[in-house]
């Protein structure tokens, strides 16, 4: 984020503090942005929400690990017979070429 | 002192590999890389490359857990090959533009979705429509996406593997989050566009 000066850091619109709150979803954000988005979210209704969003949405993509069973996928997760016993003949030929001669 | 490497019957037969993991490992691909045949692939590829490094399986982690990491490291390779193909549009588009007017501020502003992380992440009508948001994504915009929010990559990891720097990275980050939020609001929170804050 590029640095402001103490009188435009009250002045960030909606578009840079949404960029700030995406940032800082991904590392911290120097001092000075921090606390620009302080305060345009005290100011703004919008921006406070769309940051509940993204903290909701974060939230929920951590929560995939546990809840993906059949879900991310129209399709259900299983390897196909063709493909395991594909995968098991590769692996028998793996271990064939190992074999001493 | 250092424990003796693992034998071959430690392991088992590995073609019982593919029947005690398969499954666990396909459904840990395909949520990363939303495609079923490409998931196969790399569990296959997986299975293949934890039978010629079985040797090197110190037994400190499960065996399960040894062969996510191989599986992992396989979807960041996907990701990296994927990134390639890619067209960088990052100075030519700005996809989140018509979001915000002239002076920065939403042109429909964000509503309440009034809902919790809990309640969605249990839902699993909810990932299908993520899984369909993310799909109408630019690629390049998704894929940065994922890897983070999937926890596939740090940002510098991220950077390196879209070929870009962490700053055209966190552009993207903004505009997939803001893409992805809309489609949510629109196809999953069903709330219509309204005109005022």
């Amino acid at each position: 984020m590029k640095r402001r000066s103490l009188i435009s850091m009250l002045q960030i619109n909606c578009r840079e503090a949404s960029e700030l709150i995406s940032a800082a979803a991904d590392g911290e954000l120097p001092k000075r942005d921090r606390i620009a988005l302080r305060i345009h979210l005290v100011l703004c209704a919008a921006c406070k929400r769309f940051a509940a969003q993204m903290s909701m949405l974060r939230a929920a993509m951590s929560a995939l690990p546990r809840s993906w069973r059949g879900c991310w996928s129209d399709e259900t997760a299983h390897l196909t017979p063709e493909r395991r016993q594909a995968i098991k003949q590769l692996l028998a030929q793996a271990n064939d070429s190992e074999l001493p001669s | 002192m250092l424990e003796p490497p693992p034998t071959d019957a430690d392991l088992g037969d590995p073609a019982q590999w593919v029947d005690r993991y398969g499954d666990a490992l396909l459904q840990y691909a395909v949520t990363r890389v939303g495609d079923l045949e490409t998931a196969e692939d790399l569990v296959q590829e997986t299975f293949l490359s934890a039978f010629r490094a079985r040797g090197g399986f110190d037994h400190r982690a499960a065996f399960s857990t040894w062969l996510i990491a191989i599986l992992r490291r396989k979807i960041i390779d996907h990701y990296r090959k994927d990134a390639r193909t890619l067209v960088t549009t990052d100075a030519e588009l700005d996809e989140v533009a018509p979001m915000f007017d002239r002076s920065g501020h939403w042109t429909v502003p964000p509503a309440n979705w009034r809902s919790t992380p809990a309640n969605q992440a249990e839902n699993s009508e909810f990932w299908q429509v993520v899984h369909r948001c993310l799909a109408d994504l630019p690629r390049h915009l998704a894929q940065a996406f994922e890897l983070r929010e999937l926890g596939l990559a740090t940002v510098q990891e991220a950077s390196e593997i879209a070929g870009i720097t962490p700053r055209n990275l966190s552009v993207r980050l903004h505009r997939s989050r803001l893409l992805l939020r809309e489609c949510l609001q629109s196809k999953w929170f069903n709330i219509e566009p309204k005109g005022d804050a």
